[in-house]
């Protein structure tokens, strides 16, 4: 058998165990259930925002000491946070997961308000910020702000983009959490199942006696797990989709970090007898993975010493790597340390279920 | 090839434990041999290291020409199992199940139906797994372990459990196999059975093998009257223990 020969038959057999687990999990309600349920949560999650209200929230960088930005403050038809410069105001606007709405009020702008002029105002709007929801903030805060000025005021934002930065939080960050949670939650709760299940109703015996090759068993397994992943953050990621600058590596990171997280799922199923184990496992995992993934969001509370050990932890890289995908000045070099460590450590992981599920022939 | 299965000094410690003791025996092409033995003498264990499952402790095997450790690759196609459990996947349909076979086997899907008309299930080919009968299973395990035409045939108590018109189907089933010249290795706790289907059997006890021969041969010698059937030789071989205890 030549080497074109020896490829396609490992294509031929890894294809053969991910179409079987494909067709298997549409046909098993449990991970059906799973798979919804995680769906529904995301969708409750996204819907989180219009909870809050849709009173208009505006970032105001006041040059002229303006009496209207108390007005706003006192105001209970818009929010207001006040930037110290032009920097900081476009810095808040792209920390927020909301559409704010950036304003740059003008020395001078009181008497202008007390002389019953039009006012235009400069206004910026994060990058992310879809079209439609655009219009629909600036006609908010038009409306709102003029009424408190007692004058028409007009808010032009045209050319006005605020692009999110390294140290940006905000959309991108909730986009990367998200990810970051969901490979977790499905990688450790069900994927372990692809593997228990093989064992417990001793199928495993039929794939280690057929001519698929142990290293074949898993990377059919992975590919499974990795359909049962994308499928919610494919979901996620069109949710972002204005969230994000650069597809290819948003794609590869989540690839690369499902395959981390299918791995783990994967590697327990190998190691744990039984169901019930998983449930302590499972849960334990979650914390050690899910955790850091929190705690690097407030990193600026935290010694530096640990932020750099969190960093370490691959989950919080895919989150750092899903997040720099929104970032236009951002180039790959950016996040070079975490796509290598998830692409090492998936590996890694992948590796060590291999070792495992061969050991049971020792 | 001269043997289909050849095993030289077959040995396997489980945790200091010796499951399978210095065992050697040959099989001949187009043989079907059977490996009888009380629960937990050892022939699962014979089972899994001659079909590449488990490797041994010591000694050596060869099974369709390839050494079991280092020729597993070569091995595997060679070789069919019906494994003790109904090891199948219950939410897909025999349908799936064998299709998934053939794929792993790569084997035409013109075969799927071939079998599973063979084994008589093709009516019912599109029902979930789940929803079959202990007999069902059992012949779609075997379509299972045919599909791809093995030279040789494990069989590791196939009849365990089954109402006796499916027992008698299946013990049909390995009787024309046999005909066709597939080499099978059977274990089964049905003496009758092993007599029936089996040209030479060899009877194992904590390991070991106790008498091995073609069954009238084994009756002459270890049976202990006239008449004699192989459940006698069974039990006068393997039954001391039991007998000590009772006894006491």
């Amino acid at each position: 058998m030549n080497a074109l020969q020896k490829l396609r038959a490992n294509l031929r057999l890894t294809w053969a165990i991910t179409a079987k687990d494909v067709v298997d999990a549409v046909k098993n309600k449990n991970a059906l259930a799973n798979l919804v349920s995680t769906l529904f949560i995301m969708v409750l999650y996204a819907a989180l925002p219009s909870l809050r209200g849709d009173t208009p929230l505006v970032i105001a960088y006041d040059l002229g000491d303006s009496a209207l930005v108390e007005q706003m403050e006192e105001s209970d038809s818009v929010r207001v946070y006040v930037g110290e410069s032009r920097a900081d105001m476009q810095a808040i606007v792209a920390d927020m997961d909301e559409a704010a709405l950036g304003l740059v009020l003008p020395p001078g702008l009181d008497s202008q308000v007390a002389a019953g002029e039009p006012v235009v105002l400069e206004g910026y709007l994060a990058y992310w910020v879809r079209e439609g929801k655009a219009a629909e903030t600036v006609a908010a805060v038009e409306s709102a702000i003029s009424a408190l000025a007692g004058t028409p005021v007009r808010v032009d934002t045209e050319g006005n983009v605020v692009q999110a930065a390294l140290e940006s939080t905000g959309s991108a960050v909730l986009m990367s959490l998200s990810v970051g949670i969901v490979v977790t939650m499905l990688g450790v709760t069900i994927l372990p199942h692809l593997m228990i299940e093989e064992r417990e109703t001793k199928t495993i015996d039929l794939l280690l006696v057929s001519p698929a090759s142990i290293g074949e068993v898993v990377l059919g397994k992975a590919l499974t797990g990795l359909f049962y992943c994308l499928i919610p953050v494919a979901a996620l990621l069109a949710y972002y989709s204005t969230t994000i600058v650069h597809w290819g590596l948003a794609i590869l990171a989540v690839v690369l970090g499902s395959l981390f997280t299918v791995g783990l799922g994967l590697l327990l199923g190998s190691i744990l007898k039984v169901k019930q184990q998983l449930v302590l496992w499972g849960f334990v995992l979650m914390i050690v993975l899910m955790l850091p993934l929190m705690l690097v969001v407030i990193s600026e509370l935290l010694p530096e010493g640990l932020v750099e050990i969190l960093r370490w932890v691959p989950t919080t890289a895919l989150a750092r790597a899903v997040t720099v995908s929104a970032v236009q000045s951002a180039t790959i070099a950016d996040v070079a340390r975490e796509l290598a460590l998830l692409a090492g450590s998936a590996a890694a992981i992948l590796a060590a279920v291999v070792w495992v599920v061969r050991r049971s022939d020792r | 090839m001269d043997r289909a299965i050849e095993a030289e000094g077959l040995t396997r410690d489980y945790d200091g434990l010796r499951a399978v003791d210095n065992v050697s025996f040959s099989v001949s092409p187009g043989e079907v041999f059977g490996y009888l033995g009380p629960n937990g003498a050892g022939k699962t264990t014979t089972i899994r290291m001659l079909t590449g499952q488990l490797r041994p402790t010591a000694g050596s095997a060869r099974v369709a020409g390839c050494d079991v450790v280092t020729e597993r690759d070569r091995l595997k196609p060679q070789i069919g199992v019906v494994f003790e459990h109904q090891n199948l996947y219950e939410r897909l349909s025999a349908r799936d199940n064998l299709s998934f076979t053939a794929r792993l086997y790569g084997v035409d899907k013109s075969r799927v139906e071939a079998v599973l008309k063979q084994v008589g299930l093709l009516d019912r080919a599109r029902d979930k797994v789940k929803k079959y009968s202990n007999g069902m299973k059992q012949r779609l395990l075997i379509a299972r372990a045919l599909l791809h035409e093995p030279q040789v045939l494990f069989l590791d108590e196939p009849t365990r459990g089954l109402d006796p018109n499916v027992a008698r189907d299946i013990r049909g089933f390995v009787a024309e196999l046999a005909r066709q010249g597939v080499t099978v290795f059977l274990t089964t706790h049905y003496m009758e059975e092993a007599d029936q289907l089996s040209h030479r059997v060899a009877i194992i006890d904590h390991g070991r093998i106790a008498a091995m021969g073609a069954p009238a041969a084994l009756k002459k010698e270890h049976g202990g009257k006239a008449n004699a059937t192989l459940e006698d030789v069974f039990v006068n071989l393997t039954g001391k223990g039991l007998r000590e205890r009772f006894a006491e």
